[in-house]
């Protein structure tokens, strides 16, 4: 602002240019010109110079009033008013670490910022703060008149791989201002202003989210409360968009093939998104165990930015295949090579593969023939040779529905009730914790739910396993539909979507007829829950598939906690249908198995939140290992059979690598977290659009180095903008008179 | 009947063509001015008849008597004039200034044609003297047509050239006038020697000489008006001021009357006219002060 001051130069310009400018007059009485000239040259340059210093001066004053000038001791022109209070919020989210061409963090500007902020404390007035607002925001400091340590705290900070949490760091500071009581409280927010951070967090509102970005009313709320309790809030701009460097980062990695099986083929997929403004190009590696050599490597050519595609093509996804020779833990890795925001370059998968996918089958039809029990067909299906010798994905053991109570649920991964209509109430609901748990349970209707009172409307079966939608399966069984007499003229299986892991397969229509053309004559007709899926519906036969005025639900999907329910609503024996007789029951039965089975994601978090794993009863302790850090070993609780490993808050990106201590036979376990894909999205708010939703009465936006430092000059020193104006008035006032005094007497020459 | 008057306007002037047409229309304004004709002064007043005897002028004869009594009568007047007035002009180049239309140099040729066409009118003898550092013309008395031509054309084509001196110029005219005579000076007077001006002055007043000075002036010379950044131009030197006019007004001015005072105090010292002549002025104050004079040299 104080270049301002370079206008003084004015009135000397006005006047170097007023002597380029002038008349000529050919003169005869020179003679007397010159003796007049000689006679008043000294006054004349003297109230020259005087009005010239004068008007020069005002200007000067002007330009040092704009520039609000301080006084540390106070003096003439101080403030008597009392020291100021100053929250610091620094965003130590993982974006902070942004570097930009310079190769200069954001971060480290934003820290630099503030320590010139907390340099112009005054130690025997002021009291600051300081607050971190990362995911999980914390006071690091609270309202003191310790400044040096406070500065001290400020350089020990580092961004950390946690997301923002603005909203929770402004309702701290909040809180602060409030207990601060009286006196002014400046509360400067030191970040990258991400406009995600500005918005509501739909998924914590349990919202689908919206094209429309909806501001954070909570933010507005925060800042109002500041404001009633004496505050301002001054949000520090780091950098514009323009300045920001392109980030793509890999937001997503999951396993999109069939079970993780030991020597079974498959896939993961990774998915990159260019959160900048332009085209992006790179490449992407993909790590299987092990990080220092990529197993894969694609060239990403084309990315498109926010300015040069639509939101879809910002985005692509790459697959890659896999298989795994030795079941245990695994874990894959991509990474982006290379841009300015290295945190998000990485995600990782960690997972369990399964030597083979164990599957207890439960029959509960009491059918005295083998090959008439519910789960003759499904075992065969899933694992032909039974073991003997077999190749098979999948490992069966048969029960009768009596014998579930001495299973331990724990030693299967998927487990099938077939025509099961009653079991003990407390096997449910150890069932259906085991399922929230993470356990795959696949349920086929028979014929012993036809018993009297077991569907329907109170129906025990209903009551059972439904619970009026609290139950473990999703649909409540309304009734019986058709019969014996609906073998000549049955109805037909339809899939309502082939974009679904149990349908994709039937997608071939040299495949699909297998399924969908056999017949069956009699299912249970159900009413799904509203968070069921309908994977596939029975029609009456004879008409075209989709043509259908009714149908109903044959294929229900839901999930329940961490696991997930399959339901089909007729029999898996030839009792009610002929689906056994297909050889397209096999690719089925499998493709449902490895389905429900595939969700191991449980075991992978993001940074910033916590998370419980289930070890065997026998496990105390666990040591965790984290990259190449020293092992911590962390004590379990064990209750209900089994050891909890609570793992709180986890604030940092990584491989977790979890080995239970003194116990040989249980696996070491992976976790990985990962970085919230949202915090990615590097686009800034704009200072429109955050005026136009928080209101500009409520904030600053402080964008220049001298704006912080001239308004965060007041927290200590006096301000000397009115003194100087006064001088200015002064000045100007006084270059009046002098000029009415100078031309007052020209006039009065004149006169005479 | 012409509003002769009007002619006294020296813009309205300026717009005729002739400095004799000038000096006429000058005259006939001022005359009709006039409550008393000055044709009837002393110098043309009738005094008797006498025989024509062979010599005399055929102008003088009276026609009337002829026809009466056919004899020659010649009509005598009382005292035939024998003043002579020396009309001397400025023109050095500091005549030339103009700050609205018409020139010092302009503004005293039309004074000086208009005195000498009264003179000439009056019976009088009539001289022009043109100088500026030096003498440039210099017309001897005289009272015939042929005369006045000589006057006006020398007049119309003076031009202003060369600085004033105007000290040495007085002498020169002191020594070279010998008899007793009227000498009208028009010039602004802007002479860097200003005692050897006035001893000048005095020398033609010691010579026996009635002097009329016209101290001829340009408006802005007098009052300075100027407001603006100025670049002021010698108009007889090279040298140039810049300056801011307000700031220097109250100097100038000063200077200004201290040299008009100067001026007038030392004629009317030494018995001789002053007459200041602004160029905005009309004419006849010149013709008033010179009849004044005139006057009392008789």
């Amino acid at each position: 602002m104080l270049w301002w001051g370079t206008a003084a130069a004015v009135p000397v310009i006005i006047h170097l240019l007023s002597r380029r400018r002038f008349k000529r007059v050919p003169w005869a009485a020179m003679d007397f010109l010159q003796r007049a000239f000689k006679k008043t040259r000294k006054r004349l340059r003297i109230e020259n110079i005087l009005l010239m210093l004068l008007r020069a001066a005002a200007l000067v004053f002007i330009a040092v009033a704009l520039a609000d000038p301080r006084s540390a001791s106070g003096g003439l022109f101080a403030d008597a008013d009392e020291g100021r209070s100053v929250i610091v919020l620094l965003d130590i989210s993982f974006s902070m670490d942004l570097h930009d061409g310079r190769d200069v963090a954001y971060f480290q500007r934003a820290r630099r910022r503030a320590l010139e902020l907390v340099d112009r404390l005054d130690p025997e007035r002021d009291q600051a703060a300081l607050v971190t607002y990362g995911r999980g925001a914390r006071i690091v400091l609270p309202m003191s008149r310790e400044i040096g340590q406070l500065r001290e705290r400020l350089q020990d900070l580092e961004p950390g791989d946690v997301g923002t949490d603005l909203i929770g760091g402004i309702k701290i500071a909040a809180g602060l201002v409030a207990d601060a009581g009286g006196g002014r409280t400046d509360v400067w927010v030191f970040g990258d202003l991400q406009r995600e951070a500005f918005l509501a967090d739909k998924a914590a509102e349990g919202e689908e989210t919206s094209p429309i970005p909806v501001p954070d009313a909570a933010f507005e709320k925060y800042l109002r409360a500041i404001r009633d309790a004496g505050g301002r809030v001054h949000l520090v701009e780091l950098g514009d968009d323009e300045s920001r460097p392109a980030n793509v980062g890999v937001i997503e990695l999951r396993h999109r093939g069939k079970a993780l099986v030991k020597d079974l083929p498959t896939r993961f997929e990774v998915r990159l998104r260019n959160f900048g403004a332009t085209t992006a190009a790179g490449e992407l590696q993909f790590f299987i165990d092990n990080e220092e050599a990529f197993a894969q490597r694609e060239r990403v050519p084309d990315l498109a930015g926010r300015d040069t595609g639509s939101d879809a093509d910002c985005e692509r996804s790459l697959i890659f295949d896999a298989v795994f020779d030795r079941p245990g833990w695994h874990h894959v890795a991509a990474r982006w090579v290379d841009d300015g925001l290295k945190t998000d370059n990485v995600r990782r998968f960690a997972f369990e593969v399964r030597d083979r996918i164990r599957v207890l089958l439960v029959d509960g039809s009491g059918a005295r023939e083998i090959e008439d029990s519910a789960t003759f067909f499904l075992a065969r299906a899933l694992d032909p040779s039974l073991g003997s010798g077999s190749q098979s994905a999948f490992q069966v053991k048969e029960i009768g529905s009596i014998d579930l109570r001495n299973e331990r649920l724990d030693d299967w991964d998927l487990i099938a009730l077939c025509d099961v209509a009653s079991l003990e109430a407390a096997r449910v609901e150890s069932l259906q914790r085991w399922v929230e748990n993470g356990g795959a349970l696949l349920y086929f209707a028979g014929a012993s739910l036809e018993a009297a009172g077991r569907i329907g409307a109170g129906g025990t079966s209903n009551l059972l396993f439904h619970a009026d939608g609290r139950g473990i399966l999703p649909l409540e069984f309304e009734r019986a539909e058709g019969g014996d007499e609906f073998i000549a003229r049955p109805y037909q299986l339809q899939f309502e979507t082939f974009d679904h892991p149990v349908s994709a397969y039937f997608e071939d229509p040299k495949i699909r007829p297998g399924i969908t053309r056999m017949p069956t004559w009699r299912f249970i007709a159900s009413r799904p829950d509203a968070d069921a899926r309908v994977i596939a519906s029975f029609r009456m036969g004879g008409e075209e598939p989709g043509t259908s005025a009714r149908t109903w639900p044959a294929i229900v999907e839901a999930d329940r906690g961490a696991g997930r329910v399959l339901v089909v609503t007729t029999s898996a024996n030839r009792v009610w249908n002929l689906y056994c007789a297909s050889p397209a029951f096999v690719p089925l039965t499998r493709e449902m198995g490895y389905h429900l089975a595939a969700r191991v994601e449980r075991d992978n978090v993001l940074v910033g939140e916590s998370l419980g794993l289930r070890f065997p009863a026998t496990v105390a302790s666990v040591r965790r290992i984290v990259d190449q850090g020293p092992p911590i070993s962390l004590k379990t609780t064990v209750e209900e059979g089994h050891a909890t490993l609570t793992l709180p808050r986890l604030d940092h990106a990584g491989l977790l690598r979890l080995e239970p201590e003194g116990e040989d036979q249980v696996p070491v376990r992976l976790v990985a977290v990962n970085v919230d894909p949202r915090e990615s999205d590097l686009q800034r708010a704009e200072r429109g659009w955050l005026l136009a939703n928080f209101g500009s009465e409520l904030f600053d936006l402080v964008a220049a180095q001298d704006e912080l430092l001239a308004a965060g000059g007041r927290a200590a020193e006096s301000s000397l903008w009115r003194a100087f104006l006064w001088l200015v008035i002064v000045v100007l006032a006084a270059e009046s008179v002098m000029a009415l005094i100078f031309g007052k007497r020209d006039r009065r020459e004149v006169a005479a | 009947m012409a509003d002769y008057r009007r002619y006294l306007d020296p813009k309205t002037l300026n717009k005729v063509a002739g400095l004799e047409l000038k000096a006429r229309l000058i005259v006939e304004g001022f005359v009709s001015g006039q409550h008393k004709s000055p044709y009837k002064g002393s110098s043309v007043e009738f005094r008797e008849h006498r025989e024509y005897v062979p010599g005399d002028d055929l102008r003088f004869i009276d026609w009337k008597v002829f026809a009466k009594s056919d004899r020659f009568y010649i009509k005598e007047y009382e005292e035939e004039t024998n003043l002579k007035a020396y009309v001397v002009v400025d023109t050095s180049k500091s005549m030339a200034f103009a700050s609205d239309g018409i020139s010092k140099l302009e503004y005293a040729k039309y004074v000086a044609a208009a005195l000498c066409y009264l003179i000439s009118q009056q019976q009088d003898a009539n001289a022009l003297v043109l100088w500026d550092r030096e003498l440039k013309k210099f017309l001897p008395p005289g009272n015939n047509p042929l005369h006045q031509k000589d006057v006006y054309r020398s007049l119309s084509e003076a031009e202003a050239d060369g600085s004033t001196d105007v000290a040495r110029l007085f002498h020169d005219i002191a020594e070279r006038v010998r008899q007793k005579s009227m000498i009208i000076l028009l010039s602004d007077l802007f002479d860097d020697d200003r005692r050897g001006l006035l001893r000048g002055l005095k020398h033609m007043r010691h010579k026996g000489h009635d002097v009329i000075v016209f101290h001829v002036l340009d408006r802005a010379e007098i009052d300075f008006p100027y407001d603006r950044m100025t670049l002021f131009e010698g108009l007889e030197t090279d040298d140039r001021l810049l300056a801011d006019p307000k700031a220097l007004r109250e100097a100038y001015l000063e200077e200004f009357q201290t040299f008009a005072h100067e001026i007038e105090s030392g004629c009317l010292a030494s018995g001789m006219d002053y007459v200041r002549l602004a160029t905005d002025r009309p004419l006849d104050v010149a013709l008033s002060s010179y009849l004044a004079a005139r006057s009392g040299t008789r």
